[in-house]
Parts: C-alpha cells; structure tokens; sequence
C-alpha cells in the first residue's frame, strides 16, 4: 500500500471509530442540491452589475453594438494614453475593427494568442511592459460585479493580470445573476480544464491599517466595455 | 519562535495589554473589519442561509474525506499534477527542499499560505540557500521585519503605517512614506521584477474540489494568480481538510468566506488551477505540484468533538472578534495558527500537547461561534480542551499570577457561600468606598485589590443588580461582545 493509501485507511479509522458527532448538527450528509433562490431579484442584470463594479471603482461603459464599442475603445485608449495593447484571439465579440480602430489611433497591438515555445520570452517581457490587455469576459455575475474568464492558449491567464490596465469585452447577454449560475453557463467541463478566474474589481489590499489600496500586483484600473448586441 | 507554554504565554498577554499602541492599532482594524461585516450581513438576506449550505457541505466533506481525497487525487493527477501526501510538517519541507534542489530554483515567490507557515517552510527553503520571497503585502511586511504574520488574514495587523513607512524606508531604500497608496506602489514594484525571474511558485489553496480535481486559490492582491501563472514550477501546499465534494458546492463557500473575511462580496481574486500549461499557452507552469498535508488532522478527525475544527476555512474573522485576541494580538499565543482557531487546532497540528493551555485562555463568549461562516462550535471546543486537558493531567503551569488569583477564589468562594456575610462586606465597602467612585465606577481600588483596577474599572460594590460581576473595560468599548450580532 502507498502513502497515501496508509493514510486513507487511517482515516476512515478515525471516522469508523467515532461514526457521528456528538450533537446532530453536523449537516445532513445527503447530497441534497442547493434550493436557494438567485441573490438577486433585478430584471435589469446590466444595470445592477454595473452598479456593483462602480462601486469597487471598475468602469463600465455601456455601448449598443461592436462598432461602437471601437469607438469607445479607441477613445478610452486615447485618454488614457495607451502605447501598446496587448490582445488574444476574438470570442463572441470580433476583434478586427477594434484592433483597426486602435491602429488607426497609432497603437501598437500585439497578440500573445497561441504562442510557440521559442516566442514565449519574448512575448512575455512584451506583456510584462505593455500599457493595457484586453480580452472577452466569458461571463459575468450581476450580484458582485464579477467577471468571469475561461483562459485558455488563445486566450492567456496573464491578459488580464499583468497588464496595469484591464480592458474587459463583455455582452451583456452573458450577465448572470449569482455565482451559483456560473457554472451552469460555462458548464463543468470548461471550468474542470482550464485555469478559470473569477475577476472582482481591480487588484486590491488592506493589508496597512485595513485602508484599501487599488494595484496591489493585478491591473490598478479595470474598464468594463459592456456591448448590448452583438447584430 | 517563541516556545508556546503558560509562563511565556502569560508573559507575553501582560506585556500586550499594557501595549497602549499596539491595543490601539488592533481595535481600529479589527473593529473596521466587524462593521464591515456587519454592513455586509445587513445587505444580503440569504447570508444565514448560504452559510448553512457551507457547513451541510464541509461536514459531508470531512464525513466522506478519504473518498473525497481518492477521488481529488484521481482527478488532480488526470490532469497532468503530481500529488505528494505528507505525513507530516518534516515529509512536506523535505518534498519542497528536494523539488527545489533538482529543479535548481534559486529564486522562490510565495502567495499567501498559513500551511506553509505551520511547517515552516521557508527557514529550510532559505537553510539550502534558496531565496524566498512573500508576495502577499502583509507577508512581505512581516517578512522584511523578521517576524510571524499575527493574523490569518491581515498579517501586519499590529504594525501602523508609519511602523511600514519606516520600515521600507530602511529595507527598500525607498523614500520615507506613510501613505498606504505610495507603500504599496513600492512593494508592488519590488515585488514585480521577481515575479518575472522566479524559478519555483509556492501557493495555499483555499478549496479542493474532487469532482473536477481544481485547485482554487482565493484572494484580493492578484499574488496567488501571479504565483500560479509565472513561474515555471508551481507547488501548492495545503491540508486535506480542505477538499469539498463538487464544483456546484463553491458557490457557497464564495458567498460567506469574503462576507465574513473582510466584508466584501467577494474577493477580487477566485483563480482555478488546473493542471500545467497546455502547448501553445503563453503562460502557466510546466510542472505544477501539490503537497497535501496531514500534519495532526487526522488525530482531529478521530475526535468527534474535535473533529469539527477540520470545517474552518480560515478567514480570520473568530480572531477579529475575540476579546482575547483583541487585548493581546496574535503573537502572544507563540502559535502560527493565533486566535480562538488558532486554540483550538495548535494542539493536534503543532505542538503536541505543548498548547493545552491556549484552551483555557477564553472567555467562552461564544462570538466565535456567531461569526464563523461556518459555525464551528469553538466554545463546546474548547471546553472539551479543557477536559481533556484535565483528564489526562496535561500539566499547564500558571506563573504566579494565577495562582494568586486562585487563592483569592477560594477566598470568594468561603465568603460568598455566606450570603449575609457578604452582603454586609459589599454594602460596608460602598460606604467606605463611595466618596472615590466616578458614575458608580471605581477607578482605583486599595491593595491588595490594586491589580484589578490596573485594567479595569470596578464597579462600586452594592450599587448595580449584579454588584461586583459587571465589568467595563477602560477606555475601550468591547464592541465585539455586545454590538456585533451577527
Ligand atoms: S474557525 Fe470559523 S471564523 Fe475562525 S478562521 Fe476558521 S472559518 Fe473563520
């Protein structure tokens, strides 16, 4: 017998030798589903989801379509003076005209999708001093203001980690009302193989005096572009 | 590290609360941290029930564990990592010790993990001449200082921001700053650089789930995401509590641990890792391990009162409001795990016996209890410590203090089993005593009852319904024993 399987035995000992507590309430073991009702009774899930990101200081700007939501991204890259924006493959939400729109802007856009071993050095020191990433959201949470990502070789973890500024897709039919609908979106399967990340807000600590500082080591500031169709 | 037994501890606790400063800097952040939590609460009616749902879920989890761990185990390993059970604090630094060696890291970052505090991993890490760095902000703090983080959460907590200031003036060569904006722009710079250049990530994890064999690391700084993503090896080290049964079980746990944590809905981290790196993924390890310790925790399992501190999820919260903790911090108890948690699971985990007396260090006010997401019964806990203790004449000895205060008890106990007697004394002594109370407080009583009023108020003896067993602190409000209600 392994280890492992030493310890295994020993510990349903430890069970068997004390079947069950002391006082019944300890749960019942029965597997039963939860019947919890969803956390939020909002219709208008954009709304309360943009309401919940604002107040963790994230930014959602809110656009009807792709084209605009160029636009919005070309300006907000504008403002914020961006040089060079790091990007993955396109999800639900084509990237071309976005990436045209920023060209046109005279930024540099580089794609870390898909990337052969002798390239990673490089595009990783790329990533590490670009000014922004922006990727698609797979869903989101309307109760916390969460985003939720499935990375995966077209879509690096790092996208939306080490860049200092997030740029986040999303559509906002892919708004969800609680956590507990996650996975029925996603479902198990993506979320069983691929590094998932449940995003809140931008980068945060309280670790002096409990005060709240924003970029601890993810991205300082998060804009959420929310587009409403995609037609 | 401070030996753990009653003198030092005792020791330690007198010098702690006569710490004006420190005292002050545990109250702002501790009591920062409950109204957080109770804002919390008050905002999300299914709070009670979702924390049901967390602790139906941990006890079918720690009733079905060597299933579960079977089935993580199958999963995890499917996947492409390699699973380590350690017995042991000495099997889990000896596993890390050698990965390192054959893998020739020389640079080590770490994210946040009491698990590797308790087998003191970074001593034998730092012993083979390996670098290792803690990236979580408050851990880097405690680390450049030299010290245990004294808090589960908030590991800097009894350091002020000038304490910080001065401290990264002096170690980082940074200009002097007492902004926690600026500090933290300095450690995220530092810290940022090696993130790139580490050869070896170490991590704790906070969930296992063994229908799909994820690890899930949850946190606020992006520290445990860079950690996990970056370095080429990747080593988790967690306890095998710490496995639940399925992935539609996470949501529960996500919904009260960053409630009760640090008042938040959630944390801006949740990261799941699954496995290593695929081809063509620009990032991720090549190797990702895990150790899962056991460490005492199955000595807990065959308790069945005991038992039930294998539920905790380690938010940090029954430290926030113990009175205990509040008055002396957490490096008073010379454990790694402080707190009422802490007294209750140091015995199997660390010190064998060594801290039967922690058990006897509460007031049994139950706000542990109240707070935990998951509703560990600390109190019924540690009375049961404290039995065993006793039953198997676990020999805890109190300095002079106590013993002092034991013979004053049998003093009380002969005079108050003579109620007239007693009743005569205490109006006798609110005569005498009148002329020197404030609001019908003593601020000051003679000797040989001085001691008392070193900390404490007395109240003037027959004034109130209960006479001289109403207490009130002084200058503190004990806010975690009446407001907070959760
Ligand atoms: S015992 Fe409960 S309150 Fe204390 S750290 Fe563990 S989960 Fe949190």
């Amino acid at each position: 017998m392994s280890d492992f399987e030493t310890a295994l035995a020993e510990m349903r000992q430890a069970l068997y030798r004390a079947p069950r507590p002391l006082e019944d309430d300890h749960g019942s073991l029965q597997e039963a589903p939860s019947t919890l009702s969803p956390h939020t009774t909002d219709t208008d899930l954009p709304t309360r989801f943009a309401r919940e990101l604002e107040s963790l200081r994230g930014s959602v700007i809110d656009v009807p379509n792709a084209e605009q939501a160029a636009f919005a991204i070309a300006e907000l890259a504008r403002s914020l003076e961006l040089r060079s924006v790091a990007i993955g493959e396109s999800l639900r939400i084509d990237l071309t005209q976005i990436v045209q729109k920023l060209r046109e802007y005279g930024i540099d856009v580089f794609s870390v999708a898909r990337v052969p071993e002798e390239r990673r050095a490089e595009l990783r020191v790329k990533l590490a001093e670009c000014s922004a990433g922006l990727v698609e959201a797979d869903c989101a949470v309307a109760a916390s203001g969460t985003l939720v990502f499935v990375p995966t070789p077209e879509r690096p973890r790092s996208l939306s980690l080490v860049p200092p500024v997030s740029i986040v897709l999303l559509e906002a039919d892919r708004i969800v009302p609680d956590l507990a609908a996650v996975v029925s979106v996603l479902g198990s399967d993506a979320m069983r193989a691929n590094p998932v990340a449940f995003v809140t807000g931008p980068s945060r600590t309280a670790d002096i005096e409990k005060r709240i500082v924003l970029g601890a080591h993810g991205p300082k500031a998060l804009y959420v572009v929310m587009v409403r169709s995609l037609g | 590290m401070m030996e753990p037994n009653p003198a030092a501890f005792y020791r330690a606790s007198e010098k702690t609360v006569a710490d004006e400063a420190l005292r002050r800097k545990l109250e702002a952040a501790t009591g920062r941290h409950l109204e957080h939590v109770a804002q919390m609460a008050a905002a999300f009616p299914p709070y009670y029930q979702e924390k049901a749902e967390a602790r139906r879920v941990k006890a079918e989890a720690i009733n079905r564990l060597p299933d579960l761990l079977a089935e993580f185990k199958r999963n995890f390993e499917a996947k492409g990592g390699r699973l380590f059970f350690a017995r042991d604090a000495a099997q889990a630094r000896n596993y890390i010790v050698e990965l390192a060696r054959a893998k020739k890291a020389k640079l080590v970052v770490k994210g946040k993990s009491m698990a590797t505090e308790e087998i003191e991993l970074n001593d034998a890490l730092l012993k083979d001449g390996v670098e290792v760095l803690e990236t979580d902000l408050g851990e880097y703090i405690v680390q450049l200082r030299g010290e245990r983080p004294s808090h589960i959460i908030t590991p800097a907590i009894h350091l002020s921001k000038e304490d910080i200031g001065r401290l990264f003036h002096e170690k980082l060569q940074s200009p002097y700053s007492e902004d926690p904006e600026a500090l933290t722009a300095t450690a995220r710079q530092h810290l940022r650089a090696k993130f790139f250049a580490a050869d070896m990530g170490i991590v704790g994890v906070n969930f296992l789930i063994a229908e799909t064999g994820s690890l899930v690391l949850v946190e606020n700084e992006g520290n445990g995401r860079m950690s996990t993503t970056l370095p080429d090896v990747v080593v988790a080290v967690t306890g095998i509590e710490k496995v639940i049964p399925r992935l539609a079980d996470l949501s529960h746990f996500l919904e009260v641990l960053a409630r009760t944590a640090t008042g938040q809905k959630l944390t801006a981290y949740v990261n799941f890792v699954n496995g290593p790196r695929r081809q063509y993924e620009l990032d991720g390890p090549r190797e990702l391990h895990l150790v899962l310790l056991d460490n005492g925790r199955t000595r807990m399992l065959a308790d069945p009162v005991l038992r039930e501190a294998l539920y905790c999820l380690r938010c940090g919260a029954c430290l926030n409001v113990c009175p205990i903790y509040r008055r002396v911090g957490g490096h008073a108890y010379g454990t790694v795990y402080p707190g009422p948690i802490g007294s209750i699971i140091s015995p199997a985990l660390v010190h064998n016996g060594q801290t039967a007396h922690l058990a006897f260090a509460s007031t049994l006010c139950g706000a542990c209890k109240d707070i935990c997401p998951v509703s560990i019964n600390i109190p019924r806990i540690l009375l049961h410590l404290r039995w065993l203790a006793t039953e198997e004449g676990l020999p805890i000895t109190w300095p002079a203090g106590p013993a002092r205060i034991r013979a004053s008890a049998r003093r009380a106990v002969w005079l108050l089993s003579r109620p007239k007697l007693a009743r005569m004394l205490s109006r006798l002594a609110g005569m005498l005593l009148r002329p020197l109370a404030h609001d019908g407080y003593l601020r000051w009583l003679p000797p040989p009852f001085t001691a008392w009023t070193k900390y404490r108020d007395f109240p003037l003896p027959g004034s109130g319904p209960n006479g001289a067993s109403q207490r009130r602190a002084k200058e503190t409000t004990d806010r975690a024993d009446s407001e907070v209600r959760l």
